[in-house]
């Protein structure tokens, strides 16, 4: 799913990704409605990658598996559902959430389409004064989808097999007039943000609200869950989190200016970008920032065998070595934007507007 | 005038239409004395009424994904179909049924089938009571296959929405499909008193060709009738079922008997 695990961290424990120079292995640029900007995943042997649509590829050779046209735009996530044969495919649009066959439904001969992609419609919301909100990103554990409503400003559980809700929380009026980030989940916990400052924490078998936190800050980011607590990116500073309770364990104060990056945890670090000029490696325990790096622009970077992988404001991609915070490639594809990419096997994979693409190291 | 296998004589065509003059207030004071004189005339659709009720239930408590038709979110729509029937509040695509375990894929299956073919024998009993005809088995699976043919599609790809892009297509497109309703409002009509698909369907397409304005609102009262029936909450699957159906089926008979007179007491 979309930063690779529940909670967030965007770490890729068991695979390894390229370390040099990149070339592109593959690209899969004939699916003509295709217009992707979210990361896509890899799953059951499929690259689904949704963007106007719901594509699933081979990630061997990037041909097409299946392909439905529709309003799908977020990262998809993965749920078993225990009365299908096949998984569910949560994903969103601009309005509404939906549950797809993640084997593609029935294949209609000649037309190249597929019949009964769509297993379900989940909460619907209303575009805002400003039009149709970000697509919110679902996420998947313990056998149950999470996924922020817009609009109405609450997080839902959903059944995968049916989309029913089966629960909703939102946070109090007074606090907050902002939907939820992307939440993180572990150990039973849900944790959820909300501008400007909203941090709380529910059970993840109820909803029932845990603790609630509120951060003098301008922003916060989607929270990532760890061992250690819960890590969250506010304007200035990333911060480590009690999960018992939400008291502050550190902040590092970053002199940042960030809006729209998440930060990555792997292996007891902190990869956080400022906004401004510089990546940022912070101790998970301490908060003490261990390297800096020269990095201009927006974030989600992911990690992977001691490599972080980031996307610069969805231009280009930098490797940056995770111990030393040296840089080790860079690489701009012909079109943009470029999603944050997701690591299998010594290959990048990532939506790049009309395109899905692999990159792997130059030989 | 057409001699009917099933026994009963039917006048149609737009000589019927000249000897009876007819509007759509006369239509349905015909219908509403049919109903008066033989209130069992709604005790099929009002069977079937629960039945809907008791699917949008089922839909509702199963663990199969179950939706909301788009039309209870609507200001206005019109629920009308060719076959009479009412407008159940849950519906369930076909995305819904594909790669179910089997246990579940059956018990949907069966229920979908079951509450389809429940609607269909409803018309054709009410339509063939109306009428008075002797139509036997071969008249009610055809009947019934045409039922099917013209609901299967849009149970597989959901209901058919129009957005207007322009107005000249939108003109277009609202004239054609108001021929296409209008032509084949009379079919299950004639299709319940015994005659072929083929002559039925040509039968019908005369007989509208006659009262077109007549029929068209025949339409909007009985599609706007089952939508506000329908949204009435919990009651609504039965409601329109067990009210705009039957009258439906009945008026098809009505036009279809081609014996409409400004005296509805006749």
């Amino acid at each position: 799913m979309n930063r690779y695990d529940a909670a967030g961290t965007a770490h890729h424990p068991s695979t390894t990704g390229p370390r040099g120079e990149l070339t592109v292995a593959w690209k899969h640029d004939s699916t003509d409605w295709f217009r992707g900007t979210t990361t896509p995943i890899s799953v059951d042997g499929r690259l689904y990658a949704a963007g106007n649509g719901l594509l699933a590829l081979d990630p061997e050779s990037g041909e097409r598996l299946f392909g439905a046209p529709g309003p799908y735009q977020s990262s998809p996530a993965r749920a078993s559902a225990s009365i299908y044969e096949t998984a569910t495919l949560a994903v969103s649009a601009p309005t509404s959430v939906f549950g797809l066959n993640g084997g593609g439904g029935i294949d209609v001969p000649l037309v190249e389409e597929c019949l009964g992609v769509e297993r379900w419609t989940g909460p619907t919301w209303e575009p805002g004064f400003f039009g149709p909100p970000e697509p919110p990103t679902p996420v998947v554990a313990d056998g149950r989808i999470y996924i922020a409503v817009p609009g109405t400003e609450s997080l839902v559980a959903l059944d995968p097999g049916s989309g029913s809700v089966d629960w909703r929380v939102a946070f109090d009026t007074e606090e907050s007039s902002s939907s939820f980030q992307r939440p993180a989940i572990r150990d039973g916990q849900v944790f959820a943000t909300a501008w400007p400052g909203q941090v709380a924490a529910y059970r993840a078998e109820t909803g029932e609200r845990e603790w609630s936190r509120e951060i003098d800050e301008q922003m916060v980011s989607s929270p990532v869950a760890t061992g250690a607590g819960v890590v969250v990116q506010t304007r200035e500073d990333v911060r480590l989190l009690d999960a018992a309770d939400g008291s502050p364990v550190w902040t590092a104060d970053l002199d940042a200016n960030v809006t729209d990056s998440v930060p990555a945890v792997a292996e007891g670090t902190v990869f956080a970008v400022d906004e401004r000029e510089s990546m940022h490696a912070v101790d998970l325990t301490s908060g003490e920032v261990l390297w800096t790096t020269p990095f201009v622009g927006k974030s989600a970077p992911v990690v992977a065998d001691g490599v972080v992988y980031a996307v610069r404001s969805g231009f280009e991609l930098v490797g940056i070595d995770a111990t030393s915070g040296e840089r080790l490639f860079t690489f701009r594809p012909a079109q943009v934007p470029l999603s944050a990419p997701i690591v299998g096997d010594g290959v990048l994979y990532a939506a790049n507007r009309k395109r899905v693409i692999a990159l792997e190291a130059v030989a | 005038m057409n001699g009917d296998p099933g026994g009963v004589t039917i006048v149609s065509g737009e000589s019927s239409d000249a000897q009876h003059p007819t509007t759509v207030v006369s239509v349905l004071r015909a219908a509403l004395g049919e109903v008066s004189r033989d209130p069992a005339l709604v005790g099929p659709f009002v069977v079937v009424g629960v039945l809907v009720s008791l699917a949008d239930w089922l839909r509702r408590w199963d663990p199969i994904p179950a939706g909301t038709p788009g039309w209870r979110a609507d200001t206005a729509s019109l629920q009308y179909s060719i076959f009479p029937q009412g407008v159940a509040r849950t519906d369930r695509y076909v995305g819904a049924l594909v790669d179910l375990e089997l246990a579940y894929f059956l018990g949907a299956v069966t229920l979908e089938l079951m509450v389809t073919l429940a609607i269909g024998v409803a018309g054709w009993l009410t339509i063939r009571r109306t009428l008075d005809a002797d139509a036997g088995v071969g008249s009610l699976g055809r009947y019934l296959g045409v039922f099917a043919a013209l609901t299967l599609p849009s149970a597989l790809v959901g209901q058919v929405e129009f957005t207007p892009g322009s107005l000249p297509l939108t003109l277009l497109v609202f004239v054609v499909a108001a021929l296409v309703l209008v032509s084949l409002f009379p079919l299950p009509g004639y299709l319940a008193a015994g005659h072929d698909i083929v002559t039925a369907l040509r039968e019908s397409i005369t007989t509208a060709s006659g009262k077109r304005t007549q029929l068209f609102g025949l339409v909007l009262v009985f599609g706007l009738g089952a939508w506000g029936l329908a949204l009435v909450p919990v009651a609504g699957g039965f409601l329109s079922t067990a009210i705009s159906a039957p009258f439906q089926a009945v008026t098809v008979a009505v036009v279809v008997r081609g014996d409409v007179t400004e005296n509805p007491g006749r």
